[in-house]
């Protein structure tokens, strides 16, 4: 009885979770086209990787994305909670509108900013060109898109960490922040030295959950250069495999070259990173989590 | 396009539904047992299914014991993965020829020849160059269906506009490259406000796997060496067609160049550039015409066709063109592959069926002969005719690694004419990447 009550989930769990992951492991040493039989190659596809030029493209765009966009979510976030948190009239209503961009579904969101992007008509270099500031190409251009990826990436997970940093700012002790300014903190000093420490779980939060998902972007990317403008019909990552993300490339060996045992090793290599940026930023963050208030 | 046909996939699903409940007890009373074939089509909804289920009826009056149920179904992986899973439809309509090659070494699809053989199906029905696209290391693996090619389309208006004479489109590549630098206007800011030619436009979404593919024949060029089984995309003359590509990228700057096609609106919409007259020639397919008759009816008389020119010196190589068919296939794992293959035999050989089907798309028929339909009285549309039936009618290279040789040339393309490449290095990458990949490099 029991374990028929329990079976819808044993089978989902082996079935739909642990199968296709020792499997994936499995394809990551074959040669598998999704016709033929998989063939065992043993190690040959991960050496390929370190040969292959497009591979270390996806991996520095990966890595661009990241390394800009996770300390810059983090300091978005942080700045828009402080503002929301002030005790202004209509404060919630703020704490909506920056939240909305989270909820909008990305697919439309992407389309709406490829117009905005759009380098003769789009709003963006409209008001650019009224300010007499140069317009760029943007999605269009390889030295620019991907800056206008973040752009999009930002804009719809900012958010997200607003909301943890706001909910932490409520944990700030006003007991500690009435003792700094008995002190003679100012603004800055308090911020410094009360605000910023206590908000350490969360920024050590936002940090491990944004570098796992920056690693793995992947939808804003696949519209903006598979919906494409006149020219583009289906050029993965265009212009130039600038925005050839590490999951696009995965993807597109999988899915249209076929190449599945090639895109399993590629998928169990990106594991491998988030699994060790992850254990890095535990180590690093240990003196982060200690600064809520003696409790961690 | 995918979303709204959901509604109707959903539909057609009630429908077979229904129908499965209801036909044992009608077909209780004849001889044959009734055959269900499912067919999964590229046309998506809209008019062209409207003819395509017309069809399917038709032949299922002529043949009671055949219902045939298509459904909408694009998805590459999708298809695969139902081969893969022994559970396939027994007609596919690939829409392309562009993977044929690829699918049919990997065992995904069924050789025909036996089918021909045992049904007698007169081959010479078809023109010659149709059987081009679907054959793959001399075995047929798909019956043509509406073929297609491209050709030099150009805006007569634009064309007066800049002092040009409209009845005199260029004879040579020479005398296009000039004629397009007359019908280029430049803004201020080097913005540009119209444009004689674009090399990358509309590049893939025509069907090509880049312009590049066409312009390297046209050159004197080409992909493939069947004889020493040998990749040659840095053939010299390859390297001169993309060079030629990418001196328009210099001339107007990379950037003013995407911007230009950045801004345009989508494809075979009245704002795409050349619909909507900010683009003077294109390399496009007849499609292109019936497209511009119902958006931009006041431009459709002052469109003209014309072979696209070859480099002086190659003048034989004029009018060189992709050809390509939409392959109606019998995937491995079909449950009636006879009775499939009876259907687009019938449906491939029939005038009238190709007949309806090319005035309605403005594709090419397969056919020798088909009773007259208005795309074929106009002699824009015939140009596209004797293109494909022509010398210079070209295959993509047939091979286990087409797809990933189509998208590695598009990027080729994309280094060498905003990415600062030159056309030389850009195309030794191509070599060097799909040399390994034939080779067996995962």
């Amino acid at each position: 009885m029991a374990l028929g009550l329990l079976a819808p989930w044993i089978v989902g769990f082996f079935g739909l979770f642990l199968y296709p992951i020792g499997i994936s492991l499995y394809y990551s040493f074959t040669n598998y086209d999704i016709l033929q039989p998989p063939q065992w190659i043993g190690f040959l596809n991960y050496a390929y990787m370190v040969h292959d030029p497009v591979f270390w493209q996806a991996f520095y765009n990966t890595a661009y994305m990241t390394v800009l966009g996770v300390p810059l979510s983090l300091a978005l976030g942080l700045g828009l909670a402080l503002m929301v948190n002030a005790r202004v009239r209509g404060v919630s209503a703020y704490r909506a509108i920056f939240y909305l961009p989270t909820i909008v579904p990305t697919v439309a969101v992407t389309i709406i900013w490829m117009w905005i992007f759009n380098p003769d008509y789009g709003l963006l270099n409209g008001l650019l060109g009224l300010l007499h500031l140069p317009t760029p190409g943007w999605l269009s251009d390889p030295g620019w898109s991907k800056p206008a990826l973040l752009i999009m990436v930002l804009w719809g997970t900012v958010g997200q960490t607003m909301v943890v940093y706001l909910a932490g700012l409520q944990n700030v002790s006003p007991e500690l922040m009435e003792a700094a300014m008995l002190d003679g903190a100012g603004g800055w000093a308090r911020l410094r030295a009360v605000v910023l420490p206590a908000l350490g779980p969360v920024t050590f939060y936002s940090a491990v959950t944004g570098v796992i998902s920056f690693l793995q972007l992947f939808t804003q990317a696949f519209v903006a250069t598979s919906a494409g403008g006149a020219g583009g019909a289906g050029d993965l990552g265009a212009p130039v495999h600038s925005t050839l993300l590490y999951s696009l490339y995965l993807y597109q060996n999988a899915f249209q070259f076929g190449h599945m045992g090639y895109a399993s090793a590629m998928a169990w290599v990106l594991f491998a990173i988030i699994f060790l940026l992850t254990v890095a930023l535990f180590g690093l963050g240990k003196d982060l989590v200690r600064g809520e208030g003696g409790t961690a | 396009m995918k979303t709204r046909m959901w509604p109707a996939a959903f539909a057609v699903g009630l429908a077979a539904v229904a129908a499965a409940a209801t036909v044992p007890a009608s077909a209780q009373n004849r001889a044959a047992p009734v055959i269900h074939l499912t067919m999964w089509q590229q046309w998506g909804g809209g008019h062209e299914r409207a003819a395509l289920d017309r069809i399917i009826r038709e032949y299922e009056a002529l043949h009671p014991n055949v219902r045939i149920t298509e459904l909408p179904v694009t998805n590459n992986a999708k298809i695969l993965s139902a081969i893969t899973g022994g559970t396939p439809p027994d007609i596919i309509d690939l829409g392309t020829s562009l993977y044929l090659g690829e699918w049919a070494a990997k065992g995904a699809l069924m050789p025909l020849n036996g089918f021909i053989r045992k049904t007698h199906l007169d081959t010479g029905l078809f023109t010659a160059n149709s059987w081009k696209p679907v054959t793959y290391e001399g075995k047929v693996y798909g019956l043509p269906f509406m073929d297609f090619d491209v050709g030099l389309l150009y805006n007569k208006k634009l064309f007066r506009a800049a002092g040009l004479n409209p009845n005199d489109p260029p004879k040579t590549l020479e005398q296009l490259t000039a004629d397009a630098y007359k019908l280029t206007r430049v803004g201020p800011g080097g913005r540009i406000e119209q444009l004689g030619f674009d090399p990358v436009y509309p590049g893939q979404a025509n069907g090509q796997v880049a312009t590049i593919e066409d312009l390297g024949w046209l050159f004197g060029g080409g992909w493939y060496d069947q004889a020493t089984h040998r990749v040659t995309a840095d053939l010299p003359a390859n390297v001169r067609a993309l060079a030629w590509e990418k001196s328009f990228f210099t001339k107007y700057g990379a950037k003013a160049m995407s911007a230009f096609l950045a801004s345009a609106g989508a494809y075979l919409t009245p704002q795409d550039p050349f619909e909507s007259g900010k683009l003077a020639m294109v390399y496009d397919g007849p499609w292109a015409l019936a497209y511009m008759k119902a958006n931009v009816p006041s431009l459709f008389p002052d469109i003209g066709v014309a072979p696209f020119p070859a480099p002086s010196g190659l003048s034989g190589r004029s009018g060189t063109t992709f050809i390509d068919t939409n392959p109606q296939v019998i995937p491995t794992g079909a449950k009636h592959p006879m009775a499939a293959f009876q259907f687009i035999a019938w449906e491939a050989t029939n005038p009238q069926v190709t007949a309806t089907f090319a005035q309605l798309v403005a594709n090419l028929p397969q056919l020798r002969h088909v009773p007259s339909f208005p795309w074929e009285n106009d002699p824009r549309f015939r140009l596209f005719m004797q293109e494909a039936a022509g010398t210079n009618a070209h295959v993509w290279p047939q091979l286990t690694v087409s797809t990933q040789y189509g998208v590695a040339l598009g990027q080729a393309e994309q280094e060498a004419t905003i990415g600062g490449m030159s056309a030389k290095a850009a195309l030794e990458q191509v070599q060097q990447s799909i040399s390994q990949a034939l080779a067996g490099a995962p």
